[in-house]
Parts: structure tokens; sequence; C-alpha cells
């Protein structure tokens, strides 16, 4: 039985027209000039130590620390931990690209509270994370607008352009029955005969159920939804190769690989990534230098590939990405009892990407690790200016990638710091 | 509507059924409130994941009082037994916590899957005893019994009568008996650092019965304070009134707790010691703060702190705002404060019979609303992917998988087997689904995704192809109007179809009706297109397997 291998489950005229605005080599390039619709978050669970890479204080005696080294890359002093030395091969690499923050203000020292807040900008149980946001905005023409690789995701009300790859990536797997990708059966795909017949049965069912759903705002949403969800098949089932033997996520560098295929091919709009660590270390902070150097060889991967990667709008799809890689508060500067470090509100964050300064660090804290205020328009040390909260910080992003901050959170002053004005 | 489903309608030039809509009664329709069959079908989903048979809508559609009794027969059925296991861990964040299992190897005999599988179960269990023996449901937290199988037996010190399946038990290691706060997985699942004092338990507890969750009201700490220092902390967390309004509820309550503090078991052996008395008082030794419940003193370990939750009106709000939340798919905190205070006082005058309180909140006019008073449209959950496919070809989604898990935890060790992927959030589809993972997706998504609809639709065809190659052999459990050696007689093919949409969709349609006629229209032309009558059928499958209606009730 011969299988399609760009067969959607619309009618072949709605596909080609549907396919026509998708993503994809063949699409036009964007001018130039237009903020990065891409985004990656990079989200580090748990609380990082910001002294253990980002944010030295070697002549800060109550800030301890494994042993390290401090180095200057491209404009950035960071600690490099003898055990890690990725973190200086990564600013060396990198370091021009990167606008560092430090003394960042996670308002909380509850992780969950504070991821909420790292990820929306508020400490809301159901608003949307702003990768979410993002694809919202610019992801119509992607099959699947926001991929969650990392389970920390918070789509929200916005789950209808999110999907989640799954651990052994069971989304390709259902994507591709043909080539038996666990957990599945050998399944194969259906009849190419079947396919259109199928969708219109589905459509006109769909369209006449309609008196039953939209009696009420909710109805409807789902009504739509259905229809909506049905296009995102449609269309990635069109692109189904693209998901076709993707890595399991064991490795952090698996993560990366996906991220830059699922960009480059135009398959999705914004990535949440996993640092794949839990960096809760309340009994053991050594541990962190193990996860620094996993996760800084990930980031001098994923910089590599976003630089050597043609973009499909811009000239590489670095050009066109704003990557953000965060953690949802820091560590304290001493150690306790038990050779850990307690939770502190403070903590330090990178970002990196189109329309992002290189080469800069913003901000600053006291040898307490406490942070200090800024001009929120510019990042400079301000004492008559405020502390760079989360909500400021992903109001940012969000306006660095085109999105209007004010639609999603209201009255909330974007940190535009890090951003070329 | 979207462009995109404008797009989808458009170009897919569907056929023009006469009749009423699908999913419709042919009698006059309310538009404003499910017919009884459809509320017969969304009772069904919600409380068993199943939909509901013929008999029962032949029953609901001639006696639309027959409801009540097929929402009792549902209420007793062991498929709402594992319901009721599931929604308390939508409240109670228990399974799939494979981030907390203990670090010590794998038990004899054991996968890593059956692992987190099984031990979450035992605290689940139960709250499933106490409802499907309707007993009050203050017993979840006074009950002087436990659950156990022999996976947990083995696991934790303290258990014995070993058996496959789980059965009332004993604690004998003379912890305090109080139902599910005598659990040791719930201390393991959430774990409390010393340092912490047993706050991330207590506000478990207090969320899980209560309703209080002191995380969302936690205020921005004074920059100034010196995090580092226990002294400043313990001082701030007492004397600065932004701290001291939660922690003067949150760590009283917790001075009631006496399990094992934080279980790093990288030196222990099966089985697993989490309470010993020592434990009992151990609030002198880390914060010397008694215990007391919200201000009220008099009581020392978890049986006390269990006496001052049930006597606690918030409990039974608590209760009935979980229970809405669960069967009406909303969030808990959106339930009508009126309706739940209506709801708290039946449930109380029941003797707090939470299968009453069930039984009250889907036979209510608001469960059967279609304007926006009512529940949205129900979205199928993941764990009722397994369930639903199960009762209507058979068919159940298992997997061995070699994926290593827990971070390595276990070293090399494969995942293991999993019997039901649709439940499975690690190597499974429950994520995929928009179902919970804790700790880490702590709320459902209730929405269609479109990873949920690629599952859903990857399902579908794995069922249909189940079911036709069954019918092939004559084992067939919904082609039972279609012979294998004349399976395209036109009027059986009608009969199969009006089954199929009844059974499906509760759609209780004439053989004539319009619906009926692009269903067939659907057969003839894969049996045209295909050649195969076997395939023809398993695409027709597929098809209503689906649709709107299967996804939604």
């Amino acid at each position: 039985m011969p299988h399609p291998s760009r067969r959607s489950l619309l009618g072949g005229a709605a596909s080609l027209a549907f396919l026509g605005g998708l993503g994809g080599r063949s699409l036009a390039a964007t001018s130039n000039g237009r903020p990065p619709r891409n985004l990656v978050v990079f989200f580090a669970y748990g609380g990082w130590d910001p002294a253990l890479a980002f944010d030295p204080k070697p002549d800060v005696e109550a800030v301890i620390t494994p042993p390290g080294e401090v180095q200057s890359h491209h404009g950035h002093d960071v600690f490099v931990l003898d055990e890690a030395p990725e973190v200086g091969t990564f600013f060396r690499n990198h370091g021009a690209e990167v606008c560092m923050l430090r003394g960042v203000d996670m308002v909380s020292i509850s992780h969950e509270i504070c991821r909420r807040y790292a990820l929306t900008g508020t400490a809301e149980a159901r608003k949307p994370d702003l990768a979410a946001v993002v694809a919202n905005t610019h992801g119509s023409d992607r099959p699947l607008p926001y991929l969650m690789v990392s389970s920390r995701a918070m789509p929200g009300p916005l789950a209808g352009v999110a999907g989640w790859l799954g651990r052994t990536n069971q989304l390709g797997a259902m994507l591709n029955p043909d080539i038996g990708l666990a957990p599945l059966p050998e399944l194969g795909l259906p009849p190419e005969e079947a396919v259109d017949p199928v969708a219109a049965w589905l459509a006109g069912r769909h369209e006449r159920a309609a008196g039953r759903f939209t009696g009420s705002a909710s109805g409807t949403a789902m009504w739509e939804d259905y229809a909506a969800g049905q296009e995102r098949i449609a269309a990635l089932e069109t692109h189904r190769d693209g998901f076709r033997g993707l890595p399991g996520l064991e490795q952090i560098d698996n993560q990366v690989d996906i991220a830059l295929h699922t960009l480059a091919n135009g398959l999705v709009r914004t990535v949440m990534l996993d640092s794949d660590a839990n960096w809760d270390t309340h009994y053991d902070n050594a541990l962190q230098q193990r996860y620094y150097a996993k996760l800084f060889g990930a980031l001098d991967r994923l910089m590599a590939g976003l630089q050597s990667t043609p973009g499909l709008e811009e000239d590489t799809l670095l050009e066109e990405t704003v990557v953000w890689v965060v953690s949802e508060m820091g560590r304290t500067p001493g150690l306790n009892d038990g050779a850990g470090k307690e939770h502190l509100p403070f903590t330090s964050t990178l970002m990196m990407g189109g329309g992002v300064k290189g080469g800069i660090t913003l901000g600053a804290t006291t040898d307490g690790l406490v942070g200090q205020r800024v001009n929120l328009a510019t990042g400079a040390l301000d004492d008559g200016g405020a502390l760079v909260r989360p909500d400021n910080l992903v109001a940012g992003v969000l306006e660095g990638c085109g999105v209007s901050a004010e639609a999603w959170l209201p009255n909330v002053v974007p940190y535009m710091g890090p951003f070329v004005s | 509507m979207t462009s995109l489903s404008l797009l989808w309608l458009f170009a897919c030039g569907t056929p023009e059924p006469s009749g009423p809509a699908p999913g419709v009664d042919p009698d006059p329709v309310s538009a404003e409130r499910l017919t009884p069959v459809e509320h017969l079908v969304r009772a069904s989903m919600t409380l068993t994941g199943k939909r509901p048979s013929l008999e029962a809508i032949d029953r609901v559609h001639a006696d639309p009082d027959a409801l009540g009794e097929l929402v009792d027969e549902y209420l007793t059925s062991d498929a709402f037994g594992v319901t009721v296991r599931d929604m308390h861990d939508e409240w109670w964040l228990l399974e799939s916590a494979y981030g907390s299992l203990p670090l010590v190897g794998l038990l004899p005999a054991a996968d890593p899957a059956r692992m987190i599988r099984e031990l979450p179960m035992q605290p689940l269990s139960i709250a499933e005893r106490v409802v499907m023996e309707d007993r009050p449901y203050s017993e979840i937290v006074t009950a002087d019994w436990t659950m156990a199988n022999r996976l947990v037996s083995s696991t934790w010190q303290g258990l014995d009568e070993p058996s496959d399946t789980f059965v009332p038990s004993e604690w004998t290691d003379g912890r305090p008996e109080a139902g599910m706060l005598s659990e040791s997985w719930v201390y393991v699942a959430y774990r409390s650092a010393p340092g912490n004092h047993n706050r991330r338990r207590a506000n478990a507890i207090s969320r899980a019965l209560l309703c209080i969750d002191f995380l969302e009201g936690i205020p921005i700490p004074d920059p100034e304070l010196n995090l580092d220092d226990p002294d400043d902390v313990t001082d701030a967390v007492r004397n600065d009134p932004a701290c001291a309004s939660c922690h003067d509820s949150l760590d009283p309550l917790a001075s009631f707790l006496a399990m094992k503090p934080y279980p790093v078991l990288t030196e222990e052996v099966w089985p697993l010691a989490m309470y010993h008395p020592n434990y009992e008082g151990v609030w002198e030794e880390v914060d010397g703060l008694p215990p007391a419940y919200f201000g009220e003193t008099g009581g020392e370990g978890i049986e006390d702190l269990a006496q001052f939750i049930i006597d606690d009106p918030r409990f039974r709000e608590c209760a009935v705002q979980h229970f809405v939340s669960y069967l009406e798919q909303r969030p808990g905190d959106t339930v009508d404060d009126g309706r739940v205070r209506s709801l708290a006082a039946t449930f109380e005058a029941s003797g707090l019979s939470a299968r009453q309180l069930v039984r009250d909140i889907v036979l209510s006019d608001t469960f059967a609303s279609l304007t926006d008073d009512g529940p949205a449209p129900q979205v199928i959950r993941p764990e009722h992917l397994g369930p639903l496919f199960d009762d209507l070809v058979g068919f159940t989604w298992s997997h061995d998988s070699e994926v290593p898990c827990c971070g390595n935890k276990f070293g090399s060790e494969p995942y293991g087997h999993v019997p039901d992927l649709t439940r499975d959030a690690y190597v499974g589809q429950r994520l995929l689904m928009g179902g919970v993972d804790a700790p880490l997706v702590t709320a459902p998504t209730h929405s269609l995704t479109p990873s949920a609809l690629v599952t859903l639709r990857t399902m579908a065809r794995l069922a249909a192809d189940h079911e036709t190659d069954q019918w092939s052999r004559g084992e067939a459990r919904l082609l039972t109007r279609v012979a294998p050696d004349d399976p395209t007689n036109p009027e059986a093919v009608r009969a199969q179809l009006v089954d199929l949409h009844k059974r499906l969709y509760g759609e209780v349609l004439p053989a004539s009706h319009g619906e009926i006629d692009a269903s067939a229209a659907l057969f003839d032309q894969l049996l045209t297109d295909l050649d195969d009558p076997q395939q023809a059928w398993s695409m027709v499958l597929w098809a209503m397997f689906q649709d709107l209606r299967m996804v939604t009730y």
C-alpha cells in the first residue's frame, strides 16, 4: 500500500491552501529588521546558584563555592568551576552574543510560585507562559506553534497551540506509525484513499454539531478548538518526517537537537527545554557543578546550531530567535548544615539571539547576592530605578519577540535593557 | 470561528444530511440543557470513563427517570472506584511522582513502572474504599486501617498481609491511625527538608483537605533578610507580619506531623522505615512551635490533626469544591460559593456520604446545563481513554519500555511493563492528553491540544484495527450487525451504523436519518476506494472514534 508523504487530513485543495502558509525552507524570507518571532526558553528548575557561574564573588568570604576561577570573556566576568569548564567554553565561544542579567528579583522563595512568576510574569496558576503567548501570536504558520519538551511548561488557556513531545518522543511515534517507533506497535499509515473521506465526514459531523456547543462561550471555544486541532493534525501529518527519528530526552543535548531541528524546519515557533536536573540542592550544593557542566555544554551546542543554521526569515536561525535561560530563583551565599544552600529570591539569567544586546552584563548584586536597582529602559544601574522582577522580564521578552506585552501583562513595565532599542 | 476552522469546514465539502444535529434525539431538545440521553453519556463518561451501553441508552430514551437508577449503578461499579482514585490524585497529586521514589534501587521482582504505578495507589485506595463502601468521608483521615498489596508491603516497614491486590490491612509499627495522613507515600511524595520543618507536607494536607494553599498568598520577602541565617529566618517567620500571617498557621500545622523528615535513603534496604515513635514531638527540637490548628491548641499528633480537620466546616466545603471541580472539569476556585455551601449542607446531612454527594452533583441541573452556567463540554480524560476502548472493543495499549528512567536512579534498568500507556506519564500518553504528572504538571489541561488529538487519532486507529481483526474472527464487540461473510449487506450496514451512533455518541436515530445516510455514504465510498470490507469498516470506526462527540461529552 503506497503511503502519502505529504498527505494531510484535509482535502487536497485545503492541504495546498494550508500548506502554502506553513513554514519551511520554501517560505519567503521576512523583511530584515522585524523582531525575532521564535523563542527558546531553557528552564532550570530548582533554583541554581548564581555564584557558581554567573555572579562570581571570589573576594567575599561568605559566598561559598567549589574550586574554580574567575574568567573574563567578551565583557563578562564569570566563575568557571574546575568541574565545569564548559562554562568558560561557552562564554569564550558565545559571550559576544550573550546578555547576562544579574540580581533579578524572582519575588518569592517558593518553587511553584517562582516558576509561575518566571514563566508567566504573574503568580496566577492559570496564566499562559510566555512561550505559549509568543506561539499564539506568531505561530499560525507553524504546524505546532509551541513545542513543550519540558514538563515545566504552562500553556494554560493557550493549550490549543501547544503540544507535548513526550519523554520518548511519543508525539513523533504517533505521527509516524509506519516505522514502528516505540511505544507504537506496527500500525502503518492509514490507507491513502481513506484519508480524505474520513476528513470530510469528520468535518461534516463537526459542522452539524454546532448547535449543541455554541450555546456557551466555553462550548463555542471547544467546538472551535476541535476544528483548529484537526487543522494542526493535518499540518503535523504533512510534516511528519520532521518529527521522525527525534531522540528521546535522556540527554540534554537531545533536547537541543530537537529545538534546532523543529525551528529550522519551520515546525514550531517556540520551544521550552529543560535542564533535566533538579537544582534544588539543599543537601549537596556541589551537585550544581555537574548541572552547570551539562547545561553550558548544551547551551554551547544550541548557540552553535542557531548560528550555523540558515534562518527561514533572517540570515541565521539565531537572528530570528530569542533564547532565554532561566531558573526560578537563586541560592543563598553560604552553606547550611547539610552542605547545601537554601533558597534566595535573587538570581541571574541569560538572554541571547535576535535583537538581544551581546557581550554585556546588566545589573549587579551586593556581597550578599541581593539585587540592585536598575533603569528598566536601559538596564543601567540606577538607585532611583527598580528591581528587575519576573513580570518586567517576561514583558520584556514578549516585546523583544514582537508581542505587545500590555495585552498579556497590563501595566507592567517591560525590562528592555537586554534588547537593542 | 477561527480562520483555520473555517478553512477546514470549507475545504471538506461535507454532505448535508437531513434531520436533527448529531448527538440529538429526534425528540424536541432544549438549547440550554442536555437531553436525558446526553446527560446519561456525560454521567457515564465522567463516573466510569465508559460510554453507556445500548441498553442503558434505550432505558433513558424511553424513560428519562431511569437516569438516576443508572447513575446509582455507575456509582457502585469498579470503574467508578478507579475514578475515585483518580479524582483524589488530582487534588493530592501523588501519582507519577517518579522523582520521589526512594533512592535505594528496585524492589525484587519489580520494575520502575510498577513501583511508580502501585506505591501511590496505597493512599488513594483508602479514598476508594471509603467512597465505594459509602463510609463517612471523614474516614479518609480517621480510618484505623490501610490498604496494601504485595508490593507496598515489601516497600514499607510495618505492613503485613501481602496480597497481589489491594486489600484492607493495618500498620504494625505503632504509627497513629489517621487514614491517608498515616501513609508513608504521602510523606515521600511531599518530602520536606529539615530546615523547612514539614511545612511542605502541612501545606499539601491543607491544600487537599481544606482548599487552603499557603503558597498562593506568599509575600515578597524583605530583600534585606539574610536567608543564610536560620536565626534571622526564624525571627522573620515569627515577627515579620508579612511572613507571620501565613507561618502562624502553617508552622503549627506542620508540628502535628511525625514522619522521617527527608528520606535520602541511599543506605537503607527494603523495607523502608518512614515512621518511628521518636519522630513524635520532633517539633520541640526543630522550631519549638507546638501543634495548633489555626490557633486552636490541645492536640499532638496526626490523629488530633485529623479530628480538627473533620470538625472544620472548611473540610466539607473543600470536599464539595474538589468533587465539583473534578466532575465538571472546572477549577475549584471557580465553583459558585452558594452552590458549595448548599451542597456542603446536603453532604453533612447525608452523614458525609461522598457517593451521595457525587450523585447530587451529577444529577443536578447545573451538570446538565449547556449554557455558561454549566460546565464546559467535558473533554475525555487521559485516564479514561484506556477504559473507554477496553470497554468498547477490548483493546488496551500496553508497552514494555526499555527506556531507563528517573534520572538514572535505577541505573540502566528499563522502565518496564506499562499495562495502559494512556495512564502513564513517563513513556505513555498521559501528558500528551493533558493529564497531570505530579509534581511537574499539577493541573489537567481539559483542552483539545494538538498532542491530545494526535493521541486520540492514534488510539482510534489501534482500537479500530483491533475490532475489525476480532470481527474477522467472529469475536466482534461493536460490529455485531454485519456478518464477516456478508459485510456489505445494505440493511445490515445501516443497522450497524444505527447501533454505532447510539453506542458511541448516544444518538438515538432511525435508519433513515440523515446522519446514518452520511455514515453509510462514508462506508460506501471507503468500500469502493479500498475494495476491502474489513479495511472499510476499520476506517469507518477510525473516523467514528475521532468524532467530536467521542472526544467531548
